[in-house]
């Protein structure tokens, strides 16, 4: 029928063996269609900014997923894998991850403290203990302070199998969250019940040991290390001279006084100078004692130092705030402090000076029966003296002396000792122990722990698969009966409200099954993976549209370049 | 049954006899009595058809495509403006093998406006890979759409039967309507090679690369090839069944002939007239008669018509630059031959003009006279 | 949400769509409500292409090629011979682009309309001759640019509203879509099949090349078309009874525009014309489908 072809035919089928017509047998698979792909889609972990956020790197999505399915201790065991005192900072901490939630991009953010909370009251209310820790390796190691970092520090040294002994100078551990947070915010019983069962897990404690008096660093030569987490225990110098007088007391002094039922005045008015958590501490202290409260700050209320929420209560509860206004002088007279208060035109702080500027003629009176001076803290160098620390870095294992233990420094001494310095917070100082204690670890036992996965970049969150809802809000006390004693104010979230509020959870940079890779593949290349969990991306179709990466709701996919 | 009928409405008696499963189309004169006849027929239950009166002959046939590709037995008819409008799907229905058969009543295209007899629409439509029959009477229409059906269904193409505008589809004579039984045995239900449906998965008419166009191709020009004698055949049974018996090319006192004429559709009948006029004066003239135009029955015109010493074509239709569609398909057929008559090529009754007695007489006397054939078609009857 | 494509993938994967392609996922959707006991008439578009060539197919379900202004005439046919074999259990769908709906074969789609055929018609609307190289449609917006409305000469008409040339048939059913919303889809494909007569689906398709953007946008942008109001999200119910499915977001349309180079040539005040224009039409739509439907007591 053809004449001779002078170029081979393609090797196919000749018209006999074809159909009659143009026919395809249905679902033939077509082409290997991965070979056009420059981008290749990965499943992934990574961190959500909540836990990036959070100076001690907590689990966050995953507590609050749990918490979710109704396993609040499940959610706490997850939790102390980093922080032994959620019911503590449940109530206390200054919640850096609430700032960075992708949920405030739509609504409002996760109230992950009072989840926290929820979760720690839990375990509290169940007397639930640490879980018993790996094998021992009976190093002893000695922290100075039995505050927040000193704690921290504890707990991850006795998870990392060492035994430590804690040194405090007071009759009980705790440092500021014991003496310097008020009862209203974080009552005792809560504390007690987190540290004993710290207490349980083989973290020694020695009371009334205080550094430079009781001891010296040079006599903990049998441990293997040394941290010192003593923090600040001296009050910033004021920027005027102070008359010697009972009614002029730093912050420290008046909120321990109070956890000491100590007499304070318990009428008449209360000047607290300071803008921060202690000042609206103190402020909202003096309320509770029966007295009026004035706070005295040279912040506008909005920049006040002091978390927001804190300003709030305290300005319901009463409390003046007289905000951008600096004491420009204060003198004693029959009755009290009389203070002369000017109002500021700015101001710049530092360890040692103050730089202010008041409106001139706007010097006005205010008369105190007592003032309290909550303008920050210092280091008290003295018990240091006997240490050289040149070279010493914050959490970074050291050994100056020869022959001595391994020396580490950390909470909020760390600013104050040339390193980073961090917000003087609780979550901060549990975190700087944490960091003491793996670093040391490091160390002794070169053991690498495996870093968290990469944070998750905020535009990977595709916030369309987000539904708005409303954040919970916890049970709080009515104010008028807030004022009568020192009883919590803060009741927490309701386990109902609680299990809507993980409800909102976005779950940032964690595949939850949500199908929507598998559902906008245009190329139907992801499968539900035979186990149930999760998917496969068949790469010999994927053409790398990277639909999947771009609709997962939380970055649980990434992008990687194809190498030819 | 003996009726009168036109042929247009021989062709809804066919088609009804045929058990056409479904019909679209359109109305065009003079097409229209066939649709109008068949849409009673529907209404009545008389045909058990689907008949979609759609909104162009284009989609006519683009639902008869789709009919036909689900394995339904369809039907379309049209003329003329409506032809050329289905030109693209024609195309389409035969690379897919689709034997849907069409009832095409000759009409001139426009401008300006024409509605009668011409035969340029169907024959433009010589490449689209349509079966063409042309018929003479309402009879042979009526038994060209059951031999069309018969012989479409085995080769899988489609096919057209074709007839002159009002000489034809106008004109009631008695024709012999076969019983439903009888047409029945010569045509068995369709049962398509391939079908679109869900038992059965696959995607018809995809894209085809350069590896297979030709294949595909070279398959249907086999079965064009081959339908030329399963129309022969087709025939033959018909005649068997029905006493009608019909020809790719019929001869009519052609075997001695020493010029034989050529003729397609309702021009036929006269030209027998003239041929036994002719003879009786001692001419030695015959008659060939074009049923069958594609396939080109091309081993019938060298046996019929390579020992004449001349062949006169009459083409009732104009290639433009190029004359009668007709005569160059004979004298191409004939290009080959050791000895072949010279073709004396006529152009005549385009636009409706009458073919008369006269007129094929005229003819017949012109190329008796010629010693040599004219390098271009003589037109015949019209004012220079 | 999880459910849309339906218990089968009638599509396979190798099929020759452009990265990112919607109009991929548009018929996986679709086939996904319908199931198998469906067949596709299919005219000249890109998916021409994605089918595959002879002798592939990337659909579980038969297939038919056809010319490009035949959809509806073709699905017609098909229909009829489903029926007279008594076949009428299967459907019947129409997969044409915005070129073989609002163009090149909207009189054989307005004739199987009126004629209210027994089929599902589905336009996967990518707003432009995509599989010939982007030329404009009459479904291209105003001042899009394609390959043969440059941006110094930009189409100057709207985009044609196929819905309301519909809708005019008095169809049982037409309704919007887009991929964003599968369910949605899904939805709307289930609903149709439960009429009988002409279905219309009207559903946006976001095309890489042709809408000049990075093809993992596809979802995003189909999604901010209905959120913008561009491509309003409703269905009509014979032909009189207007109800919009999704509540858009009423984002700016400029946002919309921006992640598209093809509107890149746009200026501020372009812009704000359009972001006026699209307000004005949501506003006749909000109208309609707040009018009472007509009843036979109104007569």
């Amino acid at each position: 029928m053809r004449a001779p072809a002078e170029k081979p035919l393609p090797d196919l089928p000749g018209a006999r063996d074809l159909p009659q017509a143009v026919v395809c047998k249905a679902q033939a698979t077509v082409s290997l269609t991965g070979t056009w792909r420059h981008l290749r889609p990965e499943y992934r972990r990574a961190t959500a900014p909540c836990q990036t956020a959070c100076p001690l790197g907590n689990d966050i999505e995953g507590f609050i997923s749990r918490l979710a399915e109704g396993s609040p201790i499940d959610a706490w065991h997850l939790l102390v894998e980093t922080n032994p005192l959620p019911a503590v900072c449940g109530r206390v901490c200054f919640k850096p991850c609430e700032a960075r939630c992708s949920r405030s991009r739509l609504d409002q953010p996760l109230a992950i403290r009072d989840l926290e909370r929820v979760a720690g009251d839990e375990a509290v209310a169940r007397e639930v203990p640490l879980p018993r820790l790996a094998t021992r390796k009976n190093r002893n190691v000695a922290v100075v302070g039995g505050g927040p970092a000193g704690l921290g520090f504890a707990y991850h040294a006795a998870r990392l199998g060492y035994l430590p002994t804690v040194f405090e100078q007071n009759e009980k551990a705790g440092g500021l969250l014991r003496y310097g947070i008020p009862e209203y915010r974080l009552p005792e019983k809560i504390l007690d019940a987190e540290l004993e069962r710290m207490s349980g897990c083989g973290i020694e404690l020695r009371t009334n040991k205080r550094m430079g008096r009781d001891f010296s660093l040079g006599e903990l030569r049998g441990f293997a290390a040394v941290f010192v987490a003593t923090g600040l225990q001296a009050p910033r110098p004021f920027h005027l001279a102070l008359p010697d007088s009972r009614r002029i007391l730093p912050a420290t002094q008046f909120l321990a006084k109070i956890k000491a039922k100590a007499p304070l005045p318990s009428h008449g008015r209360i000047v607290v100078v300071g803008g921060g958590s202690a000042a609206v501490d103190a402020a909202r202290s003096a309320l509770r004692l029966g007295a009026r409260a004035t706070i005295v700050c040279l912040e506008e209320r909005s920049q006040m130092p002091a978390d927001n929420d804190e300003c709030r209560e305290a300005e319901r509860e009463g409390v003046a705030i007289e905000d951008r206004t600096s004491v420009l002088d204060l003198g004693l007279d029959r009755s009290g402090v009389l203070l002369v208060l000017g109002r500021v035109e700015s101001f710049s702080l530092s360890d040692r000076a103050a730089a202010i500027r008041c409106a001139t003629g706007s010097e006005r009176l205010l008369q105190a029966d007592l003032v309290v001076l909550a303008t920050g803290q210092v280091v008290d160098r003295e018990p240091l003296a006997a240490f050289d620390w040149a070279g010493a870095e914050e959490c970074e294992p050291t050994k100056p002396q020869g022959e001595g233990p391994i020396v580490l420094f950390g909470g909020d001494l760390a600013g104050a000792l040339g390193g980073k310095a961090r917000p003087a917070t609780v979550a901060e100082a549990l975190a700087s122990g944490m960091r003491a204690g793996r670093a040391l670890h490091e160390k002794l036992a070169a053991a690498h722990p495996p870093s968290p996965p990469p944070g998750l970049e905020a535009e990977a969150i595709n916030l369309a698969y987000f539904a708005r809802s409303t954040r919970e809000r916890p049970l709080m006390l009515p104010v008028a009966e807030r004022v009568a004693g020192f009883d919590e104010v803060c009741r927490g979230l309701s386990r109902p409200a609680a299990q809507r509020e993980a409800g909102r959870c976005f779950h940032c940079g964690r595949c939850t099954g949500c199908d929507n890779c598998w559902l906008f593949c245009p190329d139907l290349a992801v499968a539900r993976s035979n186990d149930g969990v999760g998917y496969q991306i068949d790469l010999a179709y994927c053409k790398g549209c990277a639909i999947c990466a771009e609709e997962c709701p939380r970055g649980a996919i990434s992008l990687v370049e194809e190498r030819k | 049954m003996r009726k009168l009928l036109t042929a247009n409405h021989a062709v809804s008696h066919a088609v009804r006899l045929a058990r056409v499963e479904v019909i679209a189309a359109y109305p065009i004169t003079p097409q229209t009595p066939i649709v109008e006849e068949l849409s009673e027929m529907c209404a009545s239950g008389a045909l058990a058809a689907k008949f979609i009166k759609v909104e162009s002959e284009h989609s006519a046939m683009a639902c008869c495509i789709g009919a036909e590709s689900a394995g339904a037995r369809s039907f379309t008819a049209t003329s003329s403006q409506g032809l050329a409008l289905m030109h693209e799907l024609l195309h389409w229905a035969a690379g897919a093998r689709l034997p849907i058969v069409m009832a095409e009543v000759n009409r001139a295209l426009g401008p300006g406006w024409n509605i009668w007899a011409d035969q340029t629409d169907s024959l433009a439509q010589r490449d689209t890979g349509w079966l063409q029959f042309y018929c003479e009477s309402a009879q042979e229409v009526l038994d060209s759409v059951l031999i069309a059906y018969r012989v479409a269904e085995q080769a899988s193409l489609p096919a057209m039967v074709a007839y002159d505008a009002f000489f034809l589809s106008h004109t009631a004579e008695v024709v012999e309507v076969p019983s439903q039984e009888s047409v029945d045995r010569y045509l068995p239900p369709y049962r398509p090679k391939l079908e679109l449906g869900v038992e059965a998965p696959a995607a018809f008419g995809a894209l085809t690369s350069p590896d297979y166009f030709m294949e595909f191709r070279l398959k249907a020009e086999q079965a064009m090839e081959a339908a030329a004698d399963m129309a022969t055949q087709a025939m033959e049974e018909f005649a068997g069944l029905f006493g009608r018996r019909y020809y790719p090319l019929e001869a009519y006192s052609s075997d001695d002939a020493e010029l034989i004429l050529v003729v397609t559709g309702s021009a036929a009948s006269t030209a027998r007239v003239v041929i036994d006029r002719l003879r009786g004066s001692g001419k030695r003239v015959g008659l060939v008669k074009v049923k069958l135009f594609r396939p080109s029955p091309k081993e019938e015109i060298r046996r019929l018509l390579g020992r004449a010493a001349k062949v006169a074509i009459v083409d009732r239709n104009l290639s433009l630059g190029a004359g009668g569609i007709v005569a160059q398909e004979i004298a191409a057929a004939l290009a080959n031959e050791p000895a072949r008559p010279a073709i004396h090529s006529y152009i005549a009754g385009l636009g409706g003009r009458d073919i008369t007695e006269e007129t094929l007489e005229e003819i017949v006397e012109d190329a008796l006279s010629q010693v040599r054939a004219r390098p271009r078609p003589l037109w015949v009857g019209v004012r220079s | 949400m999880t459910d849309a494509p339906g218990p089968e993938e009638l599509l396979r994967p190798g099929h020759l769509a452009c990265q990112g392609c919607a109009a991929a996922l548009a018929m996986r959707y679709v086939l996904g409500a319908l199931g198998e006991r469906t067949v596709v008439v299919l005219p000249a578009s890109c998916w021409s292409i994605i089918a595959g060539p002879f002798p592939s197919s990337s659909l579980a379900v038969p297939l038919v090629h056809v010319p490009f202004e035949t959809a509806g005439a073709v699905a017609s046919g098909v229909r009829a011979a489903l029926d007279v074999r008594g076949r009428r259990d299967v459907e019947v769908l129409a997969w044409a682009g915005d070129g073989g709906t609002f163009d090149i074969g909207l009189q054989a789609l307005s004739g199987a309309a009126e004629r209210n055929e027994d089929i599902i018609y589905a336009c996967y609307d990518n707003e432009a001759y995509m599989n010939t190289g982007i030329q404009r449609s009459s479904a291209t917006p105003r001042y899009a640019w394609t390959t043969t409305t440059p941006a110094t000469s930009p189409k100057t008409t709207p985009k044609k509203n196929i819905m309301e040339i519909l809708a005019a048939h008095k169809i049982p059913y037409c309704a919007t879509a887009t991929v964003a919303y599968p369910q949605d889809l899904a939805d709307k494909v289930a609903k149709a099949r439960k009429y009988r007569g002409t279905k219309f689906l009207h559903i946006l398709c976001p095309c890489p090349p042709g809408w000049k953007y990075e093809p993992r946008f596809t979802v995003k942008l189909a999604r901010l078309a209905v959120h913008t109001k561009v491509f309003p999200i409703y269905e009509i119910t014979g032909g009189d009874t207007y109800r919009i499915n999704i509540d858009p977001e009423g984002t700016p349309v400029a946002e919309y525009l921006k992640l598209q180079g093809r509107f890149a040539h746009l200026n501020e005040t372009e812009m704000e014309e359009m972001q006026a224009r699209v307000d004005f039409e949501w506003g006749r739509l909000l109208h309609k489908s707040l009018m009472e439907p007509f009843t036979r007591q109104q007569r």
